[in-house]
């Protein structure tokens, strides 16, 4: 009996060593029309029944200074997103796109509850309060995604077990259409940091990110 | 000190240390100041405030060390989506009263679409300013007004309700539309104190149960200085039972540049009165534009071209028939918790009703300069300079000559602040 216990655990471990994805990376940089990096640009592979993420999988939205922090996040369906709203003022997050529809009153000196995303789509972040501020939370049917960085820079790990057909996704709220179907896993896989497979995507105007100016107001004005 | 004095002070130490009590939340937020400064005037002319023709608040005579005014602005939370403003205020110069400059409530419901809609209910300021941006209605930037702010301070406000609906533009990365409306009485004196005393440039602000002094002598009109006390106009007073309105529209994009363009007509009927104040008509246009340049600089802009008229009808014009324009350009940059700000302005007042330009006229510029330091978080001192220049007459004789002053008048004003604030907004 233990003899057999032993074997099933080897099984065990040998299949969670499987499971995780450390067998394969990819370094992609994603560029536009004119070959300069688009930073913030979500990519990453779509996997056919990849499940709900682990109960305990979170991320984290922050408001800082009347923004949300970072401004584009991407979670696997089922995920956990806190918003611990760090900033000096109360917030009241809302999005209103469905089936992720939510409102989140967050004020200062209060429980800050959380939110499950169990629906994969786009959630567009607004605050009740401040009208300028705008967030993006990209919920994926997938473990493997990444968010560009501002070279247009972003490493992706899976499973070796990932066929070398299963397609590359580029999403922002810079794109002209939407979710482009980019390239295949097999292109990107093995590609490293001194030669990453470059994503060419057609944006609406060069992203330039909001930088917070101190000289004015701009709420409510 | 006057006794209103200590007992404003003295009421702002008590709210603040409730403010300090309650600052773990912000369900109750509390904003205000205590303003004093120094002003060193240089004008001939005695100020609109105190029946004369200056456009300073303190002339030459009621310069020096002055308490200047003392506010607080109370922003409750009533539920998620209600809350409720009031702003309390108290000049210290002619009139010594604690009076309300706003009292509203918002309602913001949560959107369910991309179209946001938000309204007012009460009294407040109109949407206009892109330069009074702080507590108080005062402003960030400098220690007085534009004469365009000078004047909507003065004599207007929304007594009504404000209904706007925000969206951002699909597919147009960080653009934001804003359409705005409002419905609105009580305020069907506004456009006296202009035609009376003409553009000025202050920080006072009328509250809605006070009276605003003016001169004996007209800016604009033949005088009859009979030597009648200096008369009062109460601007939020519903004479004529009609309501006025003004829309809006605002884009911008992102804290980057915003635009925004209002008419105004408050649809008086000119020939209604009450008492001894009459329903002045005003109608205007009004835009504003707020824009973030290279190397930090920060640009403001607003113009205003309209008409204000009250009395009888006599066939070509009524008895006061003004057409008035005025724009400011400003200039901000701050430097840590330094902040320097230069703004001109071009102001115009002309009688609609003399074709043979005898009465005056108000043409003029202000010039300013101004610095601001954030010492520390309650503590801030300033310096400012004004220059105020104007043309009275539109030929060589008018009445404004004809009455031994000259026919361009130069008034100059320095003023040296300090400001400790109060509150627990945390901002």
């Amino acid at each position: 009996m233990i003899v057999l216990n032993k074997s099933k655990a080897l099984l065990l471990s040998l299949l969670v060593a499987c499971q995780t994805y450390a067998g394969v990376t990819g370094k992609v940089q994603v560029i536009d029309a004119a070959g300069l990096p688009v930073p913030d640009a979500v990519v990453y592979l779509e996997v056919i029944d990849s499940g709900l993420a682990s109960p305990d999988t979170a991320a984290i939205v922050d408001q800082i200074d009347k923004q949300f922090v970072p401004r584009i996040t991407v979670v696997q369906t089922g995920t956990r997103i806190d918003f611990p709203n760090r900033d000096s003022v109360s917030h009241h997050v809302y999005s209103f796109a469905n089936p992720n529809s939510f409102e989140l009153p967050l004020y200062k000196g209060e429980a800050k509850p959380s939110v499950h995303f169990d629906h994969a789509g786009l959630v567009t972040l607004g605050c009740n309060i401040h009208d300028s501020m705008l967030g993006y939370i990209l919920v994926v049917d997938s473990p493997h995604f990444a968010v560009t960085d501002h070279d247009g820079m972003a490493e992706i790990a899976w499973a070796a077990k990932l066929t070398v057909d299963a397609p590359v996704r580029v999403w922002s709220p810079d794109l002209a259409n939407g979710n482009v179907l980019i390239a295949k896993v097999g292109d990107i896989e093995g590609a490293t940091g001194d030669s990453p497979l470059q994503l060419a995507v057609n944006v609406l105007q060069t992203g330039t990110a909001s930088i917070a100016d101190s000289s004015l107001s701009w709420d409510e004005y | 000190m006057q006794r209103w004095s200590i007992f404003a002070v003295g009421l702002s130490l008590c709210l603040s240390g409730i403010a300090a009590l309650a600052n773990t939340t912000d369900t109750h937020r509390i904003e205000g100041a205590v303003d004093a400064s120094f002003y060193a005037s240089d004008s001939d002319l005695a100020s609109w405030l105190r029946g004369g023709a200056g456009k300073l608040r303190f002339d030459e005579q009621h310069d020096g060390i002055r308490l200047n005014r003392v506010f607080v602005d109370y922003t409750g939370r009533l539920s998620p989506t209600w809350s409720g403003k009031v702003s309390l205020n108290a000049n210290n110069d002619v009139a010594e009263k604690i009076d309300v400059l706003e009292a509203f409530l918002e309602w913001r419901p949560i959107p369910r679409s991309a179209w946001r809609f938000r309204s007012r209910i009460g009294a407040f300021y109109p949407r206009l300013s892109v330069e009074n941006t702080a507590a108080g209605w005062s402003s960030p930037y400098a220690l007085s007004s534009s004469a365009i702010n000078s004047w909507i301070g003065e004599e207007l406000r929304t007594i009504g309700a404000e209904v706007r609906i925000v969206n951002d533009l699909p597919g147009l990365k960080d653009q934001q539309l804003v359409l705005e409306g409002a419905v609105f009485g009580f305020n069907d004196p506004v456009g006296a104190t202009l035609t009376w005393h003409g553009w000025a440039a202050h920080d006072r602000q009328t509250g809605i149960f006070s009276s605003v002094p003016m001169p004996t002598v007209s800016t604009i009109a033949p005088w009859d200085p009979s030597g009648e006390p200096i008369p009062k106009s109460k601007p939020f007073k519903e004479i004529d039972n009609r309501p006025g309105f003004y829309v809006g529209a605002q884009w911008q994009l992102t804290r980057k540049v915003l635009v925004k363009a209002h008419h105004y007509d408050n649809h008086a009927d000119p020939e209604a009165k009450s008492g001894a104040d009459y329903a002045w008509r005003t109608w205007f246009d009004h835009v504003a534009v707020q824009a973030a340049l290279p190397w930090k600089v920060g640009l403001l802009g607003q113009w205003i071209g309209g008409s204000t008229l009250m009395g009888p009808d006599l066939g070509l014009w009524h008895v006061q028939d003004v057409d008035f324009d005025a724009s400011y350009l400003m200039l901000t940059r701050a430097f840590g918790k330094h902040r320097f700000s230069f703004r001109y302005e071009w102001f115009d007042l002309q009688p609609f009703n003399d074709p043979m330009s005898i009465t005056n006229q108000d043409k003029g510029n202000v010039a300013m300069l101004a610095w601001l330091y954030q010492v520390q978080k309650n503590w801030r001192v300033g310096a400012e300079w004004l220059q105020i220049r104007s043309t009275h007459c539109q030929t060589d004789i008018c009445f404004w000559s004809l009455n031994g002053l000259p026919r361009k008048t130069n008034e100059s004003q320095l003023q040296v602040s300090l400001r400790w604030s109060f509150g627990n907004s945390g901002e």
